[in-house]
């Protein structure tokens, strides 16, 4: 396998972790690569090891043993906050919005953490407008926005850090069919613009999707589908 | 400075236990050189000093007030006179008789025993001899009861560098009434007392003359530059106050070479200093101590006045550190609560790539935020808050230490009745107490409030500080924090 430019490799990751009196082996010698401008999908049940896979490659969590690279450097290098910060965001089935903030300044939390230079409120509007909200809803408490309108703030927020790779943990878990086709697009817009897009989930909808590489993770390993 | 009285009597008990009557100790009363005094006065921690010099004078010209004092000096005078002259009058008697036996034995012998006195030849003469030359008991003593400052003239004259330092002025019970009082700079001025000034129809500026007390007197003239009253009881209203040069000139060349002051007195820059003022003096002065001299630290009226104050301001101290611990423990209550209830918030900060400095460093910044609107609404309110509290708390400090006062005060009449030494180093307290507290902070108070306001939120931020530093995003977003 080689590394090549504004690729996420992922090699013999395995993790552990313990449960009590036991260890428990959640990933077992992962081995993938992500190359940018591609939707990946990873399915697979609950408790199959999948979000503590994108926590990994996300840096929220310690690798324990394998390493993640990108761009041919470990992630581990480059140090989990300067990792989060310039080369990844994560999109939580949750929102995880900041729920005194309206949309707008939510996004523009993202802003500020990617340097972004000039009018954050504009550029705001302008990823909000992207993902479907409108400038009303950008001036409203998230609290007040729908599921999917949150979700797609989420999603704006991870836009406003002009990362390469956006990270999605079962971002239509919460959200109605219609909607969730609707997010899914918006993805495969962010895939296409040239970023590394990796969307957890256990929709079929999802992995069905014709552009989406789609890897099936199951007690730890993962297989393409 | 006074005598040593613990020397002094330590020194008499140390002559009466000596069984050795030639190496009796011979106990004197220590005196005060005025190059001594003014000596001591040199130190740094000195700010002013007294002392006074007494002498006196016979009235030239005026007539002298008749005081309760004068009358009972001479009553104790007359009594004395009365019992001297009774005991010589028994000391003749008994000379007398004794003169009488003598010769009656002799009689009584030279009739029994004229033969023997024939053998033993011209021995009557010698016993007559013996007769002549009985020994006469004789009483020669002499006493004044008098005032010491009156053993020679009729007035009183007391030298001290200011008026103002008068014992009594002092305590309060002596002011002026007329005029001025005078200080080192006055010439040729006096302040005499309001009955003497009655008596003789003086008034400020008058010419008032006195002749000293010297074999060959000589006639002095002064100006009368104040008059005084006093409330003292059995005052000697003949005392004239003068300043120190003006009262040497009452005196002789020898009564000035051994001059001796009284009652010298030093006002030190701090009552802080005055552990600093008797070491340092004791080892300048070594003669302090040998010539049982003593130099006593009179804070009372300090005491006095500021007791209340320093009570107050030791109960202050104690409760500003029970604040700043109180406020240190709410304000970390109250950020530790805050930092947890947004704990999520910060999991997505740090999922978004935000150091942890940065979170630390955005709570703290609200907190100083927060903090100096705190300190901004104080300013208007403290001072209010300050002055009720201060008088409240200044009120009953004073009074309970005028009950205290009190107590101590019955106390130490019961005490003082046997006491002889105590009059010399007993010192009334005429200070008042301090019990007005004027509450005002200028910039150096308020940049401390805000600079003590902002260091207990820096503590105050020690422990949130920790809690952020173990947040991990993913048990924060997973919701296990």
């Amino acid at each position: 396998m080689t590394d090549k430019k504004d690729t996420l490799v992922v090699k013999n990751l395995t993790h552990t972790y313990s449960d009590g009196q036991r260890k428990v082996e959640v990933l077992k010698n992962i081995n993938v690569t992500f190359e940018p401008g591609r939707l990946y999908a990873i399915v697979g049940e609950s408790g199959s090891g999948k979000t503590t896979l994108i926590s990994l490659i996300s840096a929220l969590d310690k690798i324990q043993s394998g390493e993640v690279t990108y761009g041919g450097k470990d992630i581990r290098k480059i140090g989990a906050q300067a990792f989060r910060q310039h080369y990844v965001n994560v999109v939580f089935q949750a929102f995880n919005l900041i729920k005194y903030m309206t949309a707008r300044e939510n996004v523009e939390v993202g802003l500020d953490f990617s340097g972004h230079k000039g009018s954050g409120r504009e550029r705001a509007y302008e990823l909000l407008e992207s993902v479907g909200i409108t400038r009303d809803q950008a001036d409203s408490l998230v609290q007040k926005l729908s599921g999917g309108q949150q979700q797609r703030v989420a999603i704006a927020r991870c836009l406003a850090g002009e990362v390469p790779i956006i990270v999605a943990d079962e971002p239509t878990g919460n959200l109605d069919e219609d909607t969730e086709g609707k997010i899914l697009q918006i993805f495969r817009q962010i895939a296409a613009s040239g970023k590394i897009v990796i969307v957890v989930t256990h929709s079929q909808k999802v992995a069905s999707h014709a552009d989406a590489t789609v890897y099936h993770m199951k007690a730890g390993a993962l297989s393409l589908k | 400075m006074q005598p040593d009285t613990d020397a002094l009597r330590a020194a008499a008990e140390k002559a009466r236990d000596s069984s050795d009557s030639d190496s009796a100790a011979q106990i004197t009363q220590p005196t005060i050189s005025e190059p001594l005094a003014k000596g001591i006065a040199d130190s740094q921690y000195i700010k002013d000093y007294t002392y006074s010099v007494v002498t006196s004078a016979n009235a030239d010209g005026y007539k002298v007030v008749e005081t309760a004092q004068n009358e009972r000096e001479m009553q104790f005078q007359s009594a004395f006179d009365n019992a001297k002259n009774q005991a010589n009058d028994q000391v003749e008697q008994f000379n007398q008789r004794r003169t009488e036996f003598n010769r009656e034995q002799e009689n009584n012998s030279q009739s029994q025993g004229s033969g023997q006195n024939q053998r033993q030849g011209g021995s009557s003469r010698g016993g007559s001899g013996d007769t002549r030359s009985a020994p006469q008991f004789n009483f020669n003593f002499d006493f004044n009861f008098s005032d010491p400052t009156l053993s020679r003239g009729d007035t009183a004259i007391q030298g001290v560098n200011s008026f103002a330092f008068v014992s009594d002025v002092e305590n309060g019970s002596m002011k002026i009434v007329e005029g001025q009082a005078f200080d080192e700079s006055t010439k040729d001025g006096v302040v005499i007392s309001q009955k003497l000034a009655d008596a003789n129809s003086l008034k400020v500026g008058s010419e008032i003359k006195f002749k000293t007390t010297a074999d060959t007197a000589k006639e002095l003239t002064f100006k009368v530059v104040g008059i005084y009253s006093t409330s003292t009881e059995d005052f000697n209203y003949n005392t004239v106050y003068t300043n120190i040069d003006s009262a040497k000139s009452f005196m002789t060349d020898d009564q000035l070479k051994d001059l001796s002051v009284q009652d010298v007195r030093y006002y030190l820059t701090s009552a802080e200093n005055k552990d600093a003022f008797l070491k340092e003096t004791a080892a300048k002065y070594p003669e302090i101590k040998t010539d049982n001299l003593k130099l006593d630290i009179d804070d009372s009226s300090y005491q006095t006045m500021v007791g209340p104050i320093e009570h107050v301001g030791s109960f202050a101290s104690t409760v500003f550190w029970i604040v700043v611990a109180a406020t240190v423990a709410i304000i970390t209550l109250i950020v530790v609560i805050n930092v947890k209830d947004r704990r999520y918030e910060m999991g997505v900060l740090l999922s978004l790539g935000a150091k942890r400095g940065n979170i630390i460093g955005q709570v703290f910044v609200e907190l100083i935020v927060v903090g100096t609107i705190g300190f901004l609404l104080s300013l208007g309110t403290s001072h209010l808050i300050a002055q009720k509290m201060g008088d409240s708390l200044l009120k009953q400090q004073v009074a309970s230490s005028q009950q205290a006062t009190s107590d101590t005060t019955q106390q130490r009449g019961i005490n003082a009745r046997p006491g002889g030494f105590s009059r010399m180093t007993t010192r009334q307290s005429s200070a008042k107490q301090i019990d007005t507290i004027d509450v005002s902070a200028g910039v150096h108070e308020y940049a401390m409030l805000f600079g003590i306001g902002y260091l207990i939120l820096i503590v105050a931020m020690i422990l949130p500080s920790i809690n952020v530093l173990r947040y991990q995003p993913k048990t924060i977003l997973a919701g296990k924090e």
